[in-house]
C-alpha cells in the first residue's frame, strides 16, 4: 500500500455545477492505469489535482511519494504531463521546444528524442503553426517521452491521432514498461487501447469512482449471459445482474459480478443458458454509464 | 527468443487466453521444447504491447496446467517431461467433448443418441480419409 | 540546477516578445534623438512618440507574455514544468518589469534630461514626469489583472479604464489655476496637485505588484 506511484484518498473538489466526491486512485509502481469515463465525468479535474495544478478541497494526494500540491515542484521533476488541449508556442519550431525542454531536464535522452522524431514522422525545423493537429499532439508527446519521466500522466493523448500514430504511441508506452519503477496514468476514449495495454482500470462518472481494479479481474466480472426462457417462466432477479434485455423468449442478462454459479442458478430455474460471453471494455463502459445514470434517476 | 504472436482484437476471447493458446500450440507442434526458456513477463508484455498483468495471468494459468514451470527470480521455462504434447491434445479433446455434450443437451439429445452421432461422424471421416 | 527555472522562463518570454521590444527600442531612440534637435514641432512629435511607445510597451508586453499564455493554451505546458505558482508569478512579473524598465527608464530619462538640459523646457518637466509615470502605473495594473484574473476580458477592460483615467487626469490638471502659465516658464514648478498625482501613480504601481503576489498565493485552481 505504501509503495504506490500515485495515491489519491478521499479527494473532494466542489465547483458550482460539478463536484468530485471521495475520489480514490492507487497506481502501484511499474503499472499502467487506464482512466476512463464519459466527458465531464471529472477525469481532467482529477488529473489536475494529481499534478497540483488544482488544490483539492479535501483528501490526500501523494505522487511519487510527495504530497500534493505542497511538494508539486519536487514531484514535477519526475512527472511528464501531456494533455490533448495542451498547446506549444505557435511561432517557434519544434527544435526550439526540444532545446528548451532539454535545457531544463538533465534526464533528457537526445538519442531517444531523435528516434521519436523519426518514428512520429516529425521534422524538428517545422514551426508549430504549420503542423496538423495530430502532429502537434505527437510533438507534445515527444517532448514528454524523451525525458523518460518516472510517471507519465496522459490526458486523452490519442484524441485526433490517426491509427498509425496511435499505434506508435502505444508502442512507446509499452516500451516504458521495461522499467518496473516507471508508471503511467492514461486517460482515453479509445477503450480498445486501454483494454490492451493497461494493468489497472478506473472508471469515473459524474465525479465518482465507479470501479477501480486490475484489468483482468475487472474484465472477468463482466459477462453477458444469453438465455432461452421456456414458456411461462420468468427470469428471476439474481444478485449482480444489472441489466436484462428480453425479446420474446430470448433474453440477455448483463452482470458486473460474474460468478460461475450464475449460469447454474438460471439452469436450476429451468432456463436454458445458450452462451456466456465476455464483454469488450467499450460495452462495459456503455453499460456502466447507463446503469449509474439510471441508478441516479431511481 | 521471439514469441511471434499476433493478437487479435476481433477475436472474442480474452488476450490472456490467446497467449495461452499460442503457447500451447507451439508446444504441441514441437516449436517450444521442454526446458526451453520463455521470455520474461515484462519483455513479452513490451513485445506484444499488452499489459504486464495479462501476461502474468497467462503464465500463471499455463503453470497451473502444468505446461510451464516458473523458477522464482529466474523466469519461466517450458515444462520438462514427456507426454506434454499428449496432455495438450487430451485437454483439447476434453474441451470439445464438453462442448458436444452441452450442445446435445440444448438439442434435447440423450447420451445414447450422442454416442450414435459420434460413431457416425468417426465413420464418415474414416471413409473420407480412405478415399484420398 | 545551473540556471534557475525562473530565469529560464524569463529568458523565454523576452525571446518570444523580441519584436515588440525591438520596435519600442527603435521608436524610443528616435524620439530621444529627435528631441536633441530642439525644434519645436519635432520635439512635440518626439514626446508623443515616446509616450505612445511606452504605452504600447505597457500593453503589448503583458499581452504577449501573460494573456496569450492563457488564451493560446500554452499555460498547461509551462505549469507542467517543475515550478510553483509563486515561481511562475515571479517569473512573469520580473520578466515584464525588467523589460519595461529597461526601455521606459532610458526613454524617460532621455526625454526629461534633454528637456532639463535645454533650459527652455523646464516648465514642462513636472508634466512630463506625470506623463511618463502614467504608462508605468497602467502597465503595473495591467500585469496584475492579467496574472490574477487570467482573463483577456478583464485585462482589456482595465486597459480601457486606464485610458479613460489618463484623460481624467489631464482634465483635472488643466483645471489647476496657473498650471498652464508654469508650463511656459523655464523652471519646473512642483505644484501640490502634480506631486499628488505622481504619488498616486507610484502607489498604484507598487500596490499592483504587491497585490499580484498576494492574490496569486491564495489561488486554489491554477488551470
Amino acid at each position: 500500500m505504501t509503495d504506490l506511484a500515485v495515491q489519491l484518498e478521499g479527494v473532494c473538489k466542489t465547483y458550482r455545477f460539478f463536484s468530485l466526491n471521495d475520489v480514490a486512485l492507487r497506481i502501484p509502481y511499474g503499472q499502467i492505469m487506464g482512466f476512463i469515463g464519459p466527458n465531464g465525468a471529472g477525469k481532467s479535474t482529477t488529473i489536475r489535482i494529481l499534478l497540483g495544478l488544482v488544490h483539492q478541497d479535501r483528501g490526500d494526494v501523494r505522487v511519487l511519494g510527495r504530497t500534493m500540491p505542497a511538494e508539486q515542484v519536487a514531484a514535477k521533476w519526475d512527472v511528464g504531463f501531456a494533455s490533448e488541449d495542451m498547446r506549444l508556442y505557435e511561432g517557434e519550431t519544434l527544435e526550439w521546444h526540444l532545446r528548451f525542454i532539454r535545457s531544463i531536464f538533465p534526464a533528457w535522452d537526445q538519442g531517444y528524442a531523435a528516434t521519436l522524431l523519426k518514428r512520429f514522422d516529425l521534422r524538428a525545423d517545422h514551426r508549430i503553426k504549420g503542423l496538423s493537429h495530430g502532429q502537434r499532439v505527437k510533438a507534445v508527446l515527444l517532448l514528454v517521452l524523451a525525458r523518460r519521466p518516472r510517471l507519465l500522466v496522459l490526458d486523452e493523448p490519442t484524441t485526433g491521432l490517426d491509427p498509425v500514430s496511435r499505434h506508435e504511441l502505444l508502442r512507446e508506452l509499452a516500451d516504458v514498461m521495461h522499467d518496473d519503477r516507471r508508471s503511467i496514468l492514461f486517460s482515453s476514449h479509445n477503450t480498445q487501447d486501454i483494454e490492451q495495454i493497461c494493468d489497472q482500470i478506473t472508471f469515473i462518472d459524474r465525479g465518482r469512482i465507479i470501479e477501480s481494479r486490475d484489468k483482468e479481474t475487472f474484465m472477468d466480472r463482466w459477462r453477458r449471459i444469453r438465455v432461452e426462457l421456456p414458456g411461462g417462466v420468468q427470469l428471476p432477479p439474481l444478485p449482480g445482474v444489472i441489466d436484462v434485455q428480453q425479446t420474446g423468449r430470448l433474453a440477455v442478462a448483463t452482470t458486473n459480478a460474474y460468478d460461475s454459479r450464475l449460469p447454474s442458478a438460471y439452469e436450476a430455474a429451468g432456463i436454458r443458458v445458450h452462451a456466456v460471453e465476455s464483454m469488450t471494455l467499450e460495452e462495459i463502459f456503455m453499460t456502466n454509464v447507463q446503469h449509474s445514470r439510471e441508478g441516479a434517476r431511481a | 527468443m521471439d514469441i511471434h504472436l499476433v493478437l487479435s482484437h476481433s477475436d472474442g476471447r480474452p488476450m490472456y487466453v490467446q497467449i495461452m493458446e499460442h503457447v500451447r500450440r507451439r508446444i504441441a507442434v514441437g516449436d517450444l521444447k521442454p526446458g526451453q526458456p520463455l521470455p520474461s513477463i515484462r519483455q513479452l508484455a513490451v513485445d506484444l504491447q499488452i499489459s504486464v498483468i495479462t501476461v502474468k495471468r497467462a503464465y500463471l494459468e499455463l503453470e497451473r496446467e502444468g505446461l510451464i514451470a516458473t523458477q522464482h527470480g529466474k523466469g519461466s521455462v517450458v515444462a520438462a517431461g514427456r507426454g506434454i504434447r499428449t496432455r495438450l491434445y487430451e485437454q483439447e479433446l476434453s474441451k470439445h467433448l464438453e462442448e458436444a455434450v452441452r450442445l446435445a443437451v440444448l438439442l434435447g439429445l440423450g447420451s445414447r443418441e450422442l454416442q450414435r452421432r459420434l460413431r457416425e461422424t468417426a465413420e464418415q471421416l474414416a471413409d473420407a480419409h480412405k478415399e484420398r | 540546477m545551473t540556471r534557475s527555472l525562473v530565469v529560464r522562463l524569463m529568458l523565454k518570454d523576452w525571446y518570444l516578445s523580441r519584436a515588440t521590444l525591438a520596435v519600442v527600442a527603435v521608436v524610443g531612440a528616435l524620439s530621444v534623438g529627435s528631441l536633441q534637435l530642439q525644434h519645436g514641432l519635432t520635439s512635440l512629435l518626439a514626446m508623443f512618440a515616446a509616450l505612445f511607445a511606452t504605452i504600447f510597451l505597457g500593453v503589448l508586453l503583458p499581452q504577449q507574455t501573460i494573456v496569450n499564455e492563457r488564451k493560446l493554451q500554452s499555460l498547461a505546458f509551462v505549469m507542467s514544468l517543475p515550478i510553483s505558482v509563486k515561481e511562475y508569478t515571479t517569473a512573469k512579473v520580473l520578466c515584464n518589469l525588467t523589460a519595461f524598465l529597461a526601455l521606459w527608464l532610458p526613454i524617460t530619462i532621455g526625454m526629461i534630461g534633454t528637456a532639463a538640459a535645454a533650459g527652455m523646457f523646464g516648465g514642462f518637466i513636472p508634466l512630463m514626469v506625470v506623463a511618463a509615470l502614467a504608462p508605468f502605473a497602467g502597465f503595473a495594473l495591467f500585469v496584475a489583472v492579467a496574472i490574477v484574473t487570467e482573463s483577456e476580458t478583464w485585462a482589456m477592460t482595465t486597459m480601457a479604464a486606464c485610458n479613460v483615467s489618463y484623460s481624467l487626469v489631464w482634465i483635472f490638471l488643466a483645471r489647476v489655476p496657473g498650471l498652464l502659465h508654469d508650463l511656459a516658464g523655464p523652471v519646473a514648478v512642483w505644484r501640490p496637485q502634480l506631486v499628488w498625482t505622481i504619488t498616486v501613480e507610484g502607489a498604484v504601481t507598487v500596490l499592483s505588484f504587491a497585490l499580484t503576489f498576494y492574490l496569486q498565493a491564495k489561488k486554489t485552481d491554477f488551470i
